[in-house]
């Protein structure tokens, strides 16, 4: 194989010249990068080292929200006192984030665009209404979250893109958060499924204003599951309502049969995780001051 | 090789300067350029914890940093925890309660049991099962681990002991 050039640029606008260049390759953490350098899958001429561009790092609160820079890493956002308060279920997921060896290595940005169908860090961020800052040739654009993921290892960034933040709205009020995942182990295991939802109940606690529901692992890429959220929304919460928002993300889901699991038990078991995810939000949205 | 430059490691409070490749990863630079072979290559994927070593006092894979990455920061490696001839306590605990088997997992182990302790000198039990969950052991000893490192909380602070000749 031959060698590739690294480029490690100080600046957004530096980098994105360099990635300009042909077979030119973005790393942040490089935990997926290396296995995949070596197994020859990608063979970069140039590797564009981003960890050195200050602007893609650190989370603040700006007037749209909070801000996540894309190369905080997944160690950083288990202590970070701002995603402990803004997004509690950003923290939680990355506290289950395969061990502290990768953990402290990992960025937020790198595993989203990755897109993995197991990206761990997705489901919290779809289920708040999460965007993507990303800065190309052309300047600066905005893509949700719910749009940002293609395919297998594909994201919306066009050649050359880079994904420099992630911008969380503020917190809703009434809104209860869960995630639910299952795998074999606790730790450093890819998830069978994965899930998170939100619930936004109605000022007197009955109704559900508004639902969110992510899936992970069960699909192509992480992903909405909008027929649950549409026979949730406006409607009085009830566990027959659950049971049916439940059956409807499983029937959403498109799972595959792989060495982890057989696709109908990857199927019955997204309706068993988005039921007790659904149940979770909802008593803790009762839990929220009005 | 072309496409070496040279870099400057600091590794277990030396500095060292290495000739190495774009691609080279830091487990390289310190098995093969260093020899510093405590460090064990297992998987290579990120998922067993062999390669464990310490980047700033925090565990991280070294199969999974490219040297170029690891150029200015504090590396420590198990050779580097204790001064020659003595051992960490944490060594010592781990002989005293027979948590070493084929001894390929050991090094990563104590390196993970370190930074936990430098961190929380009295961790609970859960604590140190979260701290080793990067850390397999396939000879099956992870209760003797445990305990070895249960006997260490909020002693480690203090000095390396001195090897028994045995």
């Amino acid at each position: 194989m031959a060698e590739p050039q690294m480029l490690q640029p100080s600046t957004l606008s530096e980098a994105v010249k360099a990635l300009a260049g042909r077979g030119a390759v973005a790393m942040a953490g490089a935990t997926d990068l290396i296995p995949a350098m070596r197994k020859g899958e990608i063979r970069p001429r140039v590797l564009v080292n981003l960890k050195g561009i200050a602007e893609m790092t650190g989370v603040r609160r700006t007037r749209q929200g909070t801000r996540i820079g894309a190369l905080t890493r997944v160690a950083d956002l288990l202590d970070d006192p701002i995603v402990a308060q803004d997004l509690p279920l950003l923290a939680d997921v990355a506290a289950g984030f395969a061990s502290p060896q990768i953990r402290n290595l990992a960025t937020i940005g790198g595993n989203l665009c990755n897109a993995a169908p197991s990206a761990d860090l997705a489901l919290p961020l779809l289920v708040v209404d999460a965007t993507a800052e990303v800065r190309g040739k052309g300047g600066r654009r905005k893509i949700a979250m719910s749009e940002f993921f293609r395919g297998v290892n594909r994201t919306a960034l066009r050649p050359g893109e880079i994904l420099t933040a992630i911008v969380v709205p503020r917190p809703r009020r009434r809104t209860g958060m869960a995630h639910a995942k299952l795998g074999v182990r606790k730790a450093m295991d890819l998830a069978f499924v994965g899930v998170a939802a939100t619930i936004q109940i109605s000022p007197d606690g009955k109704k559900c204003r508004r639902a969110r529901v992510a899936l992970g692992s069960v699909a192509p890429t992480p992903r909405r599951a909008a027929k649950a959220e549409a026979i949730l929304e406006g409607q009085l919460v009830t566990s027959q309502l659950i049971d049916e928002a439940a059956e409807g993300a499983a029937s959403e889901s498109r799972p595959v049969t792989d060495l982890r699991a057989s696709r109908e038990y990857r199927r019955e078991m997204t309706r068993v995780l988005t039921r007790r995810a659904l149940r979770e939000a909802f008593r803790r949205a009762g839990k929220e001051q009005p | 090789m072309a496409g070496e430059t040279a870099m400057r490691f600091r590794v277990n409070g030396r500095d060292y300067q290495v000739a190495a490749g774009p691609t080279e990863r830091l487990l390289d630079v310190l098995r093969a350029r260093l020899g510093l072979t405590g460090t064990k290559e297992g998987c290579s994927t990120g998922q067993c914890g062999a390669c464990t070593v310490l980047l700033d006092g925090e565990p991280g894979a070294s199969c999974m940093v490219l040297a170029a990455d690891a150029v200015g920061r504090e590396i420590t490696t198990i050779e580097g925890i204790a001064p020659p001839g003595e051992l960490h306590p944490l060594q010592h605990a781990f002989l005293e309660h027979g948590a070493v088997q084929c001894g390929f997992c050991t090094p990563g182990m104590i390196l993970s049991a370190k930074a936990l302790l430098d961190r929380k000198p009295k961790p609970s039990d859960e604590d140190i099962k979260r701290a080793l969950v990067g850390n397999l052991c396939r000879c099956t000893g992870y209760r003797k681990i445990l305990d070895a490192i249960k006997s260490c909380a909020g002693s480690t602070r203090g000095r390396s002991k001195r090897v028994k000749k045995r």
